[in-house]
């Protein structure tokens, strides 16, 4: 693989709450980046269910930037969840908080994926 | 065509259930104060009975009822899955006469840890409260409130 993705996330957060999605991309040998898109979603899955629900995309990068090798492109970004749903783990059908990252790359396309655990907040 | 046929039949099954409830009842009260709570709220219940004649009855009951409910696809038939109940006997079985009256009340809690309700595309979850009055050779009368439980966790009263 010519570059290494990442998000760095808190693996907890409350509803409501506004919370910093990191990505890096780092290049292992030089690579040309296209474009660069997160996603924030919540997946209700069961038996025959995958059902996705995206609270947010934000296009990173559209245009074309060379990287050599070493070299690291950081994006930070705030997401404010929403107040529900919380994640949850049930019989028929469990609620998972993802945030997706694409990575589209003159040799090919890269992904990643970090999950938050979405609790109720104190009242 | 079909759909409000059957839209029709189901109203006035639904008139005729009342109809029926109300000859037998001259009283049939369920309260439950909140309605909407968070988790972990509890829910305080009331509930009156007094019947018109005299009845032969089974056990009277209360219940805190979490369901799940999924429909994979359109058409598909529904899957229902009961994720928590808490059922309290108010009255155990025996007869009612014209003059008794049936009264209880019961405080139940939402877990703090369960889930709120949901209501997704295909996949939700819903929470009532239900009076169930048991029959001799008949089937339960069900009456139910539905409560909003909402994504926060309130502290216990």
């Amino acid at each position: 693989m010519s570059a290494e993705l990442t998000i760095d996330s808190p693996d907890r957060a409350s509803a409501g709450d506004s919370v910093q999605l990191i990505i890096r991309l780092r290049a292992l040998e030089t690579v040309s980046l296209h474009r660069l898109v997160l996603d924030v979603v919540w997946r209700a899955e069961g038996k025959g269910l995958h059902e996705e629900t995206r609270i947010l995309r934000e296009v990173l990068r559209d245009s074309a930037v060379t990287l050599q090798p070493g070299a690291t492109r950081t994006h930070s970004v705030d997401v404010a969840l929403p107040a529900s749903p919380i994640t949850y783990s049930g019989t028929l059908f469990s609620i998972r908080w993802c945030v997706h990252v694409g990575a589209w790359l003159a040799d090919g396309e890269l992904s990643a994926d970090a999950f938050i655990d979405v609790h109720a907040p104190r009242r | 065509m079909l759909p409000y046929v059957t839209l029709a039949i189901a109203a006035v099954g639904a008139l005729a259930l009342v109809a029926l409830r109300r000859r037998r009842f001259s009283e049939l009260t369920l309260r439950a104060t909140p309605e909407t709570s968070g988790l972990g709220g509890a829910i305080a219940v009331e509930v009156a009975v007094r019947a018109r004649r005299p009845l032969d009855l089974g056990e009277v009951a209360l219940s805190l009822v979490c369901e799940e409910r999924v429909q994979a696809r359109a058409g598909a038939a529904e899957r229902t899955h009961v994720a928590f109940e808490d059922r309290r006997v108010v009255r155990g079985p025996g007869p009612l006469g014209p003059d008794d009256r049936v009264t209880a009340s019961e405080s139940f809690r939402i877990p703090p840890s369960a889930m709120h309700t949901h209501r997704g595309g295909s996949a939700h979850v819903a929470w009532r409260l239900e009076l169930t009055i048991g029959r001799t050779g008949a089937a339960p009368i069900r009456q139910g409130v539905t409560l909003d439980v909402l994504p926060v966790e309130v502290a216990a009263a």
